[in-house]
């Protein structure tokens, strides 16, 4: 994966990206991120073509507007970009192992009938796929205003053994309160739930290690 | 539907004192009572068949998403369980004690071997997430296996690493994952590197760390799975091609690249077309595997070639269409093109999207390998062998050694009919089922063909050559495969079994060059007849996925892509004007100039994109 095409004021770094925005819609989470951590890349997927279009043409705008030809910091928007791309199927091949710390979940779509259930964008067998591209200690955010899809994602992340829950407290004492005001309210999903006086519930849950079971598998137990 | 299972045993003979070997028939499902064949002819065909090391067991199943398990000795069948969705691979693991299945959902679930009636009940949970079942609610599990791990595509092949710490896992969308076994859901490394549909993998015996991977792309590709390292690159495609005698008939309603359908099937709608046909019977082939060839006593080698399962049908009747009559095949092509024709004008009258009302057009040629498997052959060294859908050729080359500056050359062995499978046993004989009746085209005429389906081939000097005359323990068991094991087979039976979906199912309609972020629209020069130019090439362009509301009307640009391109030229504009007062003034100007604010333009492009279709001009 070339990322010069996307952070090329990051070039000589070699960094790659530390945020991912998993439908990142309008880019509204990101773009409220980027000031606060110039230093981090972060990276908006988005399968909409012409939503992805129109980041692309708005961080490129931000970019322009807002350059400062300071060389002591980084150029402002030069660490936010977005790509066309369906996460659910891709994610690996946009991530090296172990590389995000932080990973977003906005307002994803609720797939509301029950056989819709396995597209969306938590599931038991996609999770080990989010658990690859996150470092042990990375934080999956999750935030919906559909009830039922909030616990549908705490119940998955829960059961899976590498993601424990986190509550937001912890996460603010640790300095990540920003980021959760951004996560609540940064977005054009979030702005509109407000505007209907709409509720809208968090869930947030760390990456772990995993346990190495060895030896052969025994089938006639249940599962822990 | 009907299948029926039919298995050779061989009492072995090893290569230092013969004991037995008569090749014949022991046991065959096609001689049970009436009511048990009646049940199998439901079944439908075999797809996957394996066998365990120690020959005690043959688990197999197929479209009709039954797990069977099997004794040996005597074809009894020990339990049937139901799988969620249709398999593409089955395993067994070196103590017989778990079945592993992938299936076309894209899942890998494991099974105990012996099904134990009270575990399986499952237990009903809702969609809330309450029980430990419930959370599964997104994978149905009517059997109560364990799920290892899921791709969100097709999984078409998997296999256990010899230690069985690891499960390799290759899927239509390109991935190669190696994931912990049996705890699935860690994923060690990904090998990452193939640009279309993986359908086959292999770890070599005598080089467990290395993995060879191979699909829709022309080379075949060597790694390091535990690093995801790619060792080397081994072009195939070219020598392959010229070989491929069966091509993928070009389907006329756009098959939908999801294969998130409910059985993740393909050709839905020709499907559709196909329902009305009840076959009477078909002809099930496959061919078992067997697990632990690297076994050092030859004596079970020989007992695990004897053990593969030839599975045929049998029709309900007691028609008997003899297999290789030369006067019924040409029968039999007629048929079959009649069949094809009949189906698609009946495909034509169902099809939802109107059909396009023309002829079908012709079939195209689509590279697709089936199988890779290795050989370590005493006194000529380490080889790799490969078959590929359609290919009328067996391929093989030197085991490639990595770091090389040359990849291996890549050879063949014609056997003038499709390869359908082959296994490799120790010592380097290999067994190669080949579509024996199918005629040759007229390019490729067979002459004096040979309509044996199991052909025996061998090393000599390095080389694969085919095995013919009598040679000593081998022989018997060809020659009794080719006779007592072929059940006769309608027309219908050779249609349902549809042996090379591969070509159609495999491959994807994606164009990969076609990156929607990188527009064409990218010249600066904006004036009206440019803008009308390229905004329709934009509407030729295709999008995939997205919204109907994108596509651009036919009579010149949309009121959006005009905003967005004065926007654009706006942005440009800017940059210009920072580029050259940067040069002018030196630093630090270049923030203040031009009229507008970034936040009156982030607004404004707020504002656009809440409301689609009405166009703020800046």
């Amino acid at each position: 994966m070339d990322w010069s095409s996307h952070y090329p004021a990051f070039v000589s770094t070699g960094k790659t990206p530390e945020f991912a925005d998993v439908g990142c819609g309008f880019g509204g989470l990101l773009i409220a991120l980027a000031p606060m951590f110039p230093d981090t890349l972060m990276l908006g997927m988005e399968i909409r073509v012409q939503v992805s279009q129109y980041v692309q043409d708005r961080i490129i705008a931000l970019r322009t507007t807002s350059a400062i030809s300071n060389a002591a910091s980084p150029e402002p928007y030069q660490n936010v970009s977005i790509v066309r791309a369906n996460a659910m199927k891709f994610m690996p091949n946009y991530f090296p192992k172990h590389s995000l710390s932080s990973l977003f979940f906005l307002f994803p779509d609720p797939h509301f009938k029950a056989r819709k259930h396995k597209a969306r964008i938590i599931s038991p067998t996609l999770l080990a796929e989010y658990a690859y591209v996150l470092r042990p200690g990375g934080i999956v955010y999750t935030i919906t205003d559909v009830h039922d899809l909030h616990e549908w994602m705490k119940s998955h992340l829960a059961a899976f053994p590498l993601f424990e829950p986190v509550a937001e407290e912890d996460l603010r004492a640790q300095g990540k309160g920003p980021i959760i005001d951004a996560v609540y309210s940064s977005t054009e999903e979030g702005k509109k739930v407000e505007r209907n006086n709409g509720q809208k519930w968090l869930a947030c849950f760390m990456r772990i290690e995993p346990l190495r079971i060895l030896g052969r598998l025994n089938t006639h137990l249940h599962q822990e | 539907m009907s299948s029926s299972l039919r298995q050779l045993d061989d009492s072995t003979s090893s290569f230092k004192a013969p004991i037995n070997s008569t090749g014949s028939l022991l046991h065959s499902t096609a001689t049970f009572g009436a009511s048990d064949t009646d049940k199998l002819l439901k079944s439908g065909p075999v797809r996957c068949s394996v066998v365990d090391c120690g020959f005690t067991y043959v688990v197999t199943s197929g479209d009709d998403k039954k797990l069977k398990v099997w004794e040996v000795d005597g074809l009894k069948l020990l339990s049937e369980r139901e799988l969620p969705k249709k398999p593409t691979e089955i395993r067994v693991n070196q103590d017989a004690q778990t079945i592993v299945v992938s299936d076309k959902f894209g899942d890998i679930f494991s099974y105990p071997l012996h099904s134990d009636p009270s575990l399986e009940r499952t237990e009903s949970g809702g969609n809330t997430g309450t029980t430990k079942r419930g959370t599964l609610a997104s994978h149905e599990n009517p059997s109560n296996g364990t799920l290892i791990l899921g791709h969100t595509s097709l999984l078409t092949s998997f296999v256990l690493t010899s230690d069985e710490q690891f499960v390799i896992s290759a899927d239509r969308d390109e991935h190669v994952r190696v994931s912990w076994f049996p705890q699935g859901y860690v994923i060690e490394r990904y090998c990452l590197g193939h640009e279309k549909f993986v359908s086959a993998i292999h770890v070599p015996p005598f080089l467990p760390s290395q993995l060879v991977t191979g699909g829709g792309d022309p080379v075949l590709k060597l790694w390091d799975w535990m690093s995801g390292e790619l060792l080397c690159n081994v072009p195939v495609r070219e020598s392959v091609e010229p070989f491929i005698a069966v091509k993928a008939p070009i389907s006329r309603y756009g098959r939908s690249d999801d294969d998130g359908d409910d059985d993740g099937e393909q050709q839905k709608a020709e499907k559709i077309g196909r329902r009305g046909r009840k076959g009477r019977g078909k002809k099930a082939k496959g061919k078992g595997k067997s697990e632990g060839v690297g076994e050092e006593v030859v004596q079970e080698q020989e007992q695990e070639e004897a053990g593969q399962s030839m599975i045929s049908a049998e029709g309900e009747g007691t028609e008997d269409v003899v297999m290789g009559d030369v006067e019924s095949e040409a029968q039999v092509e007629s048929e079959r093109v009649t069949q094809v024709q009949a189906e698609a004008q009946e495909a034509d009258a169902t099809t939802a999207e109107g059909a396009l009302g023309e002829a079908a057009e012709k079939d195209k040629l689509v590279f697709a390998l089936r199988r890779i498997d290795s050989a370590d052959v005493p006194g000529q060294g380490q080889f790799l062998v490969f078959s590929a859908v359609g290919a009328t050729a067996l391929f093989f080359c030197v085991f490639p050694s990595s770091p090389h500056t040359k990849p291996p050359v890549v050879q063949s062995l014609d056997l003038k009919k499709p390869v359908l499978d082959f296994t490799v046993g120790a010592g380097g004989h290999i067994w190669v089922l080949v579509d024996g009746e199918r005629p040759g085209t007229s390019e490729r005429p067979t002459g004096e063909s040979d309509e044996r389906v199991v052909r025996l081939v061998n090393w000599v000097d390095g080389k694969l050559v085919e095995v013919h005359e009598a040679e000593s323990e081998t022989f018997s068991l060809l020659a009794s495969l080719n006779t007592t094991c072929v059940l006769p087979a309608t027309a219908e039976d050779l249609k349902t079994l549809d042996l090379y979906s591969a070509l159609s199912s495999l491959p994807k309609n994606v164009d990969p060059e076609h990156d929607p972020m990188r527009r064409e629209n990218q010249n600066q020069n904006l004036d009206a007849f440019e803008i009308e130019s390229v905004a329709s090439s934009r509407a030729g362009t295709p999008i995939p996925g997205g919204s109907k509301k994108g596509k651009a009307k036919s009579g010149g640009p949309t009121q959006r892509e005009l905003a967005r391109m004065k926007n654009k030229k706006a942005v440009l504009a800017k940059m210009q004007e920072q580029e050259q007062a940067k040069m002018k003034v030196g630093d630090g100007a270049g923030a203040e100039l031009g009229g507008v604010t970034d936040e009156e333009r982030e607004n404004k492009k707020a504002r656009a994109a809440d409301s689609e279709g009405s166009v703020q001009a800046l």
